[in-house]
Formats: structure tokens, C-alpha cells, sequence
């Protein structure tokens, strides 16, 4: 199994005048270190006017930044919001190759509907046209990255001329497409169209088994790759702090992810916001202690000492599940907290999994090559 | 250009792709999306609850 690093970017107010700046240029040494202590991938999310919960509406900049710092760690999307009219396609496709680029070949292409309220109505898109405008776009970027020239498209949703669109990536055909996941029936698609799955459920080990079971099976039955390539894998997201005392580890990084999980609440869910105004944070304050650790589900299994956190990926791995990102930079999660926990998860957890990795991707290769060779078959 | 005054600036509510969902449509949704959905309705449920002072 692999493992990832994630950013949405938080902020809870207050804000001082330089914040946002020390939130950027902290995240920026997270990535630096995950990359000198063999972590796989480092995710970022890409979304807008969402105070607090995420500062990340540029996540192309801060990968290429990521990208001059280190050598080796993957930059995912995680992901691009693909309606038209938060980003033009040939746009996206001119991004994604120039990454690719400049990472020399690291790069993987996240992609996504958005949901909010806050984001669609600001950049004028349609909830409805949402995912239509996902699989219009994710097909067609694929395209733009691929074929010379590009021959032009009329479509639903956008339309161009014949273009050469360039550069083109590294990674041939094109960098590794993935979908956002919060439920089981993007999970099917995204095995249907032969593309990984980020799932953002917060699911339990033994249910991972499940959503794990059900992706595989549908992709060897039925995937019609939406790119040039397929890419069978599948990730789940949680939270994370790793100490050697467990009280510690919950100390420093369950109130985090508590407040990651109350403000996604507040933007998707029952949040009247004033934009500039709205103070997510006190009002987090406020039910804090009813909130509880119930929140944490399924998505608390990777806080703990280093023992917890191997039992738990264990049942992670043997539940077939390719990847696990951590959201280790929630709430007012401290960066030095965050850097301690990285190191001590980099040197008492993750070699056992590193050791077994190359066997368990060469035996998944060789068990589902028939099934990509049929796959790429039927488009 | 003249900021606007806060009385001025729009609010908006939440939306997202479980607010418009019944209690019917929960009950049909997988396991592991079903606890989800229930989660954030647990959370806003202590929400409304604080704000009315109880």
C-alpha cells in the first residue's frame, strides 16, 4: 500500500495579516520532508470562497512549487474541478502537461464535479449539468493531451476549433486520471470508465473491504476507459496524527479533524454563510464538546500510537485498498505537531508496508493485465 | 470601489449533494454513505440545538 499527504489548506479564523502565509510556506516544508521520508503522494484540493475549510483555489501553483522542492514524492490533483466554468479544458490540459513538465513525469490528474453552493453559484455553474460536464471534460482533456493535432469538439457543454494543444506530458499517454468519490455509486463509474477512485468517505476498514471488492469487480467486468489509459486503483482518505502516547497523538490531531469534519458540514450541509464575516471556528468552539468523538468515525482509525496506526492500515491493506491519504493539516493542527507525526509514521509504520509494496503491485499487475488488455478492448 | 456594507452582503446556505436527500433516500443509501449523511445531520442537529440555546 501506498500512502499520501493531503491539503485543503484550513484556516480558522482569526486570521492575522500574515496567515495565510505561514499556512502556505508550512505546507510547503510538509511536502518537502514527505518527500525526503519516501511518503508516495502529496494531494491537493482545489476549491473556492470556502473560508476556513479550504484556502486552496490554485492548487496548479502550489504543485509546481511542491515540485521544485522535492524529487521524488507524486503531486496529485486532488482534484480539478472540471466544469467549464471553473476551468476552459484546453486550460486544464495546457496545466496538467506543463506540470507534468516541470515535475519531470510526477504528476497525477485528480478530477471532480464541486458541490457547494458557494462555488457553483459563484462561478455561475449548474448542479444539475454537473457531472454531465465532468465526463464531457475529463474525456476531452484526455484527448487534448494525447492527439496532434486535437480535432476540434462541439459539445454540450463547451466547444473549440482544431488546435495542436501543447506541451504535451511526460507521462505517456497522459498522467493517471483519478475521480473524487463520497459515495459508493461514484466508486462504480469511476471502475466503469477505468479511472481511480479518491474516496472521501471516511469509511471503516472492514467497509473499505467492500467498496474496495466492488470496484474491482466492476472494473474487470465492465470498464470502457474514459482516457488513453487505465488507472485501477483505489484510495481512501483519513484523518492522521501519529505519537507515541495515545493520548497525545488524539491531543494534537482528533480536534483537527474534528473541525475538518464541521466545517465541510457548515459549507455542504447547513452553513448560512456571510462571506467575510462568518466565523466558522467559534461557532465550532461553541459545540465542540457535544460534537464528540462519533464525528471521527471511521476516519479517526489513523490517530493513534504507532501500533494503532499498523493495525489499522493493515486491515486497510488486506482489504485490498491501493493508497491511504492522510489529512494531517486539519484545523489548527500545528505544524510542528504535523512534521513530528509525519517522521515518527515515516520510521516506526511505514517500512513494513514499503517491503511488501513492489510484490503486492507486481502481483496486481500481472491479476488484472487481461483485464486492462480487454478493457482497452472496448473503447 | 465602496465596500459593501455588512447589512449589504448577500448570505447564502449550505448546499450539497446530501441536504435535498429524505429520510426514504437515507435509508436506501449504502452503509458507509448512510453514516456519513447522518453524521452531518447529527452535527447540525447540535448546531440548531446551541442556537436556540439548549
Amino acid at each position: 500500500m501506498k500512502f499520501g499527504i493531503f491539503y485543503e489548506h484550513q484556516l480558522p479564523r482569526p486570521w492575522e495579516t500574515d496567515s495565510e502565509l505561514h499556512l502556505f510556506q508550512n505546507a510547503l516544508d510538509q511536502v518537502e520532508l514527505a518527500d525526503r521520508l519516501g511518503i508516495d503522494y502529496a494531494w491537493e484540493v482545489e476549491h473556492h470562497f470556502l473560508e476556513e475549510y479550504s484556502h486552496s483555489s490554485a492548487p496548479e501553483v502550489f504543485l509546481a512549487a511542491c515540485s521544485q522542492r522535492t524529487t521524488r514524492i507524486r503531486l496529485g490533483h486532488g482534484i480539478v474541478l472540471m466544469p467549464p466554468g471553473y476551468n476552459q479544458p484546453a486550460r486544464v490540459a495546457e496545466r496538467i502537461a506543463t506540470l507534468d513538465l516541470v515535475s519531470r513525469g510526477r504528476v497525477d490528474w485528480g478530477t471532480g464535479e464541486s458541490a457547494s453552493r458557494a462555488e457553483l453559484e459563484g462561478y455561475g455553474v449548474k448542479p444539475a449539468d454537473r457531472r454531465a460536464m465532468w465526463r464531457e471534460t475529463v474525456e476531452q482533456v484526455a484527448n487534448m493531451m494525447v492527439m496532434n493535432p486535437y480535432p476540434g469538439f462541439q459539445g454540450q457543454f463547451f466547444s473549440m476549433p482544431a488546435r495542436n494543444v501543447v506541451p504535451k506530458p511526460v507521462q505517456k499517454p497522459h498522467p493517471p486520471i483519478w475521480v473524487a468519490c463520497s459515495n459508493r455509486e461514484t466508486i462504480h463509474l469511476a471502475a466503469q470508465l477505468g479511472i481511480g477512485a479518491l474516496t472521501f468517505a471516511f469509511v471503516d476498514p472492514a467497509e473499505a473491504k467492500t467498496w474496495v471488492d466492488d470496484y474491482y469487480e466492476t472494473f474487470k467486468r465492465e470498464c470502457v476507459p474514459i482516457g488513453h489509459a487505465v488507472n485501477p486503483n483505489i484510495a481512501m482518505v483519513t484523518g492522521f496524527s501519529c505519537h507515541g502516547d495515545a493520548q497525545e497523538a488524539r491531543r494534537r490531531g482528533a480536534d483537527g479533524f474534528r473541525f475538518f469534519q464541521f466545517a465541510l458540514a457548515h459549507h455542504y450541509v447547513f452553513g448560512k454563510h456571510k462571506p467575510g464575516r462568518t466565523d466558522i471556528w467559534t461557532a465550532f468552539e461553541a459545540v465542540r464538546d457535544q460534537i464528540g468523538t462519533e464525528v471521527l468515525g471511521g476516519g479517526a482509525n489513523c490517530i493513534g500510537t504507532p501500533d494503532e496506526l499498523r493495525g489499522a492500515l493493515r486491515t486497510f491493506q488486506d482489504a485490498g485498498v491501493d493508497q491511504t491519504i492522510f489529512i494531517q493539516q486539519g484545523g489548527k493542527n500545528r505544524h510542528d505537531h504535523i512534521c513530528e507525526s509525519l517522521e515518527l509514521f515515516a520510521a516506526e509504520v511505514m517500512p513494513e508496508f514499503a517491503e511488501r509494496e513492489a510484490d503486492r503491485e507486481r502481483a496486481k499487475r500481472q491479476e488484472l493485465a487481461p483485464y486492462v488488455e480487454a478493457a482497452m478492448a472496448r473503447k | 470601489m465602496p465596500s459593501l456594507a455588512d447589512s449589504e452582503i448577500p448570505v447564502h446556505e449550505a448546499y450539497g449533494n446530501t441536504v435535498a436527500l429524505t429520510d426514504d433516500d437515507i435509508q436506501k443509501l449504502p452503509e458507509g454513505n448512510r453514516r456519513r449523511v447522518l453524521t452531518f445531520r447529527r452535527i447540525r442537529e447540535i448546531v440548531e440545538r446551541a442556537a436556540l440555546g439548549d
